[in-house]
């Protein structure tokens, strides 16, 4: 059992507590609970933890402080990753969060804290260095008609797997979920690398690169 | 034609009458042909002056006169008591030319002097009764010229008096009058020092004969100058007319000068109430303005007067009809402003109440069921329900989120309106080409008014031209931003039908805009906003 430090940062208590709860049962222990952005920088200097839990909508005007706030502290603090809740996904703000940071960082639904496992599961990604980008934002952009230029040259099959790379989702995963085989995904993730002329360089950025451009075609 | 022109033909007839009569009588037939045309063209000059100022009693003064002439000594040959009631009628000839001449315009006497200087004029005939009871030669040569120059110099010194008072305007319409004035006035003079001379020292024939001769010449001098009087009242009429079309593009700024220039009245003016003390008289011009004027501006010509305030009420009604709309619009303008500000609030704060409340809430009802659900045994009949109820109610927030989402984007607010349209783009189900040349951001309520514009079109186009390309775009064009969305669907939207268009065209109305949809089947939909677009500031 991993023992991930955590810090939350919610204005509501209730939802600090619940949080609190449910990560302490799945095994992951919570060091700190701030309820605005300046407390959240204090603990996470005091705590040095492993992942920042972060809403999006804080004092003093309830807007974006969550992102410009997940921005700062992977500059300021690189070792703690960043997942940020939010009422709603925005691809601009998923943007924002990813562009220059290209690991460690999530951006997931604010009720995705319902789904204990797959809200472990995400902070045990972002803790391992990957970038989760909620489903649902996927889900949305792939319900448009609208293909972008930018991907016209991925087949169906390709535009997919890309897809769930943007959810985040590593090879085994998409495998599962395609139910294919892990070579067959791989052939398809390197087809789309070398289709959205993405250089060859370490997995993980090139990974990053292609969910970033993903989401910048859209 | 008027019914008292029926006097012509009776004055004709009197005519007639009269020359033979005095022809008869042994007359000059020369003179009294001459002196009758003269009495004739005062009858048909009363009858002008009478059909042109019925108000005034210049005209029934002037057939008088003329009557007086026609009849005046008829039948005196016949019957003494004809020759005395002639006798004593012989001054009414003058006195009836000093009431006309001095009273001219209006024919009214204005002071007591006036008053008092026609009641002796008209008591005098008595005087003349006196004389002939007591029979007495002496008394009529003595006392008659000196009654009439008396009675002379005091109508020449009121006429005079008379002139001093009047308006500008007043004394230019007088003044021919003031030249009809002159002429009987020197006859009457030229009689009375004859008389009065003749008493004393014998005079040359041709004298008398001179006055015989200019007795007559009067009759036409009058009538002809109140013929003058009247052209010039009918150009003071052409003005009013003109001061009608002038005053459609005059400010109500002008209409006092305008006004004074008509009236001829440099003292008239346009106010609230009369200050205490002025002399002047006032007329109401509605809207709770007086028009102050000279006390007998109107008296000149009351039909003049009446029109020239009668033009500038309209010019003041209308004016006020027009601030009254003006102020209407904008007050109509600002409410619709103010409505769709409020609403805009109000989705703002519902908006936040979904999120800050009912779904927070929610949220904490989740993750209470999550932590009963860990302490239930997998696969147990509680452990199923709890998801069930999980899932339920992440569809329930689900549900909440879509319709926070649509009351106020958030985007819109936070990263403005390019950003927030370029989501629109990435989640609309028909493929958007966007183009947005717009630097810097806008007033909240235009940009939030292009977003619904633009929001509101996509999913008109996903609904009712599926398959179609859409392309957005939004421009400056000097202050104003247009906002243009055209689908290549098949067209025939009508913006009175879709209660989605229509109340964008109300917003995009709200902040001073318009909105067109040009839709004809076949050629796609195209909907246009231009609205003005100051920019934020700061």
């Amino acid at each position: 059992m991993s023992d991930i430090r955590l810090v939350l940062a919610d204005d509501s208590l209730i939802i600090r507590a619940g949080l609190a709860r449910l990560l302490e049962a799945g095994g992951l222990h919570v060091v700190a609970e701030a309820g605005d952005v300046p407390e959240l920088f204090r603990a996470v200097a005091l705590e040095a933890p492993d992942v920042a839990i972060v809403d999006i909508r804080m004092p003093p005007t309830h807007t974006d402080e969550g992102i410009r706030a997940a921005g700062r502290l992977r500059r300021e603090h690189p070792t703690t990753a960043v997942l940020v809740l939010s009422q709603y996904i925005e691809t601009p703000y998923a943007m924002e969060l990813l562009n220059g940071r290209h690991s460690h960082v999530g951006y997931l639904l604010k009720d995705r804290v319902l789904e204990r496992v797959a809200l472990i599961g995400a902070v045990r990604r972002v803790h391992a260095g990957e970038v989760v980008v909620d489903t649902a934002l996927v889900d949305a952009l792939l319900n448009t008609q609208a293909v972008p230029s930018a991907l016209a040259p991925l087949s169906d099959r390709e535009r997919e797997v890309l897809a769930l790379m943007a959810e985040g989702l590593t090879d085994r995963g998409i495998a599962d979920r395609l139910n294919l085989s892990p070579k067959t995904v791989g052939t398809h993730i390197q087809h789309i690398f070398d289709r959205l002329g993405i250089a060859d360089s370490p997995t993980d950025n090139r990974r990053v690169h292609a969910v970033l451009s993903y989401l910048q075609a859209l | 034609m008027p019914r008292r022109w029926v006097l012509l033909p009776i004055a004709v007839v009197l005519a007639a009458g009269s020359v033979a009569y005095w022809t008869w009588s042994g007359a000059d037939v020369r003179w009294t042909v001459l002196a009758t045309l003269g009495y004739l063209a005062t009858i048909a000059g009363g009858l002008l002056a009478w059909g042109r100022r019925p108000d005034s009693r210049i005209g029934p003064l002037l057939l008088a006169w003329g009557a007086y002439g026609l009849v005046g000594g008829v039948g005196a040959r016949w019957s003494p008591v004809l020759f005395l009631v002639w006798f004593c009628a012989t001054p009414l000839y003058w006195i009836l030319l000093a009431h006309t001449l001095l009273t001219y315009p209006d024919g009214r006497a204005h002071t007591a002097a006036e008053r008092w200087f026609l009641r002796i004029a008209y008591a005098t005939p008595l005087l003349w009764l006196a004389i002939a009871t007591f029979d007495a030669p002496v008394l009529y040569r003595t006392v008659r010229p000196v009654v009439a120059a008396v009675l002379g110099l005091w109508l020449l010194a009121l006429i005079v008096r008379r002139r001093l008072r009047m308006t500008p305007a007043q004394r230019r319409s007088a003044t021919p009058v003031l030249w009809a004035t002159a002429g009987p006035l020197g006859v009457f003079l030229y009689a009375t020092a004859l008389n009065l001379i003749g008493n004393a020292t014998p005079i040359p024939k041709v004298l008398y004969d001179a006055y015989h001769w200019a007795t007559p010449a009067v009759s036409f001098w009058v009538p002809a100058a109140l013929v003058v009087g009247l052209y010039r009242s009918k150009l003071a009429r052409a003005d009013v007319a003109s001061l009608l079309v002038r005053l459609r593009t005059a400010s109500v700024d002008d209409l006092r000068a305008e006004l004074a220039a008509v009236l001829r009245d440099p003292t008239l003016e346009i106010a609230a109430e009369r200050p205490p003390g002025d002399a002047r008289a006032s007329t109401a011009l509605g809207a709770g303005l007086l028009l102050l004027h000279h006390p007998s501006a109107r008296d000149e010509d009351p039909e003049l007067f009446d029109a020239a305030v009668a033009a500038a009420a309209v010019k003041l009604d209308n004016a006020r009809l027009t601030e009254r709309v003006r102020a209407q619009l904008a007050e109509v303008t600002a409410s619709r402003e103010r409505l769709v500000h409020a609403a805009d609030e109000e989705r703002g704060r519902i908006e936040r109440d979904l999120h800050d409340g009912a779904q927070q809430q929610l949220i904490g009802v989740g993750m209470a069921l999550e932590s009963a659900r860990m302490s239930v045994p997998e696969g147990s009949t509680t452990a199923q329900l709890l998801d069930e109820a999980n899932d339920q109610l992440r569809a329930s927030i689900a549900e909440l989120r879509a319709l926070a989402r649509g009351l106020r984007p958030a985007l819109l607010a936070e990263r403005g309106l390019e950003v927030a349209l370029q989501e629109l783009r990435r989640r609309a189900p028909v493929p958007v080409s966007l183009t947005v040349e717009v630097p810097g951001r806008l007033d909240p309520a235009v940009e939030t008014a292009a977003y619904f514009v633009v929001a509101e079109s996509l999913q008109n186009a996903s609904r009712h031209a599926s398959g179609a390309r859409v392309e957005v775009e939004l421009r400056r064009a000097g202050s104003d931003l247009l906002i243009s969305v055209r689908d290549d669907g098949p067209g025939g939207a009508d913006q009175r039908n879709g209660s989605g268009l229509r109340g964008l065209a109300d917003r995009v109305a709200a902040i001073g805009g318009r909105l067109t949809v040009a839709s004809a089947p076949g050629e796609g939909t195209t909907v246009s906003a231009r609205v003005p677009a100051p920019e934020r500031a700061g």
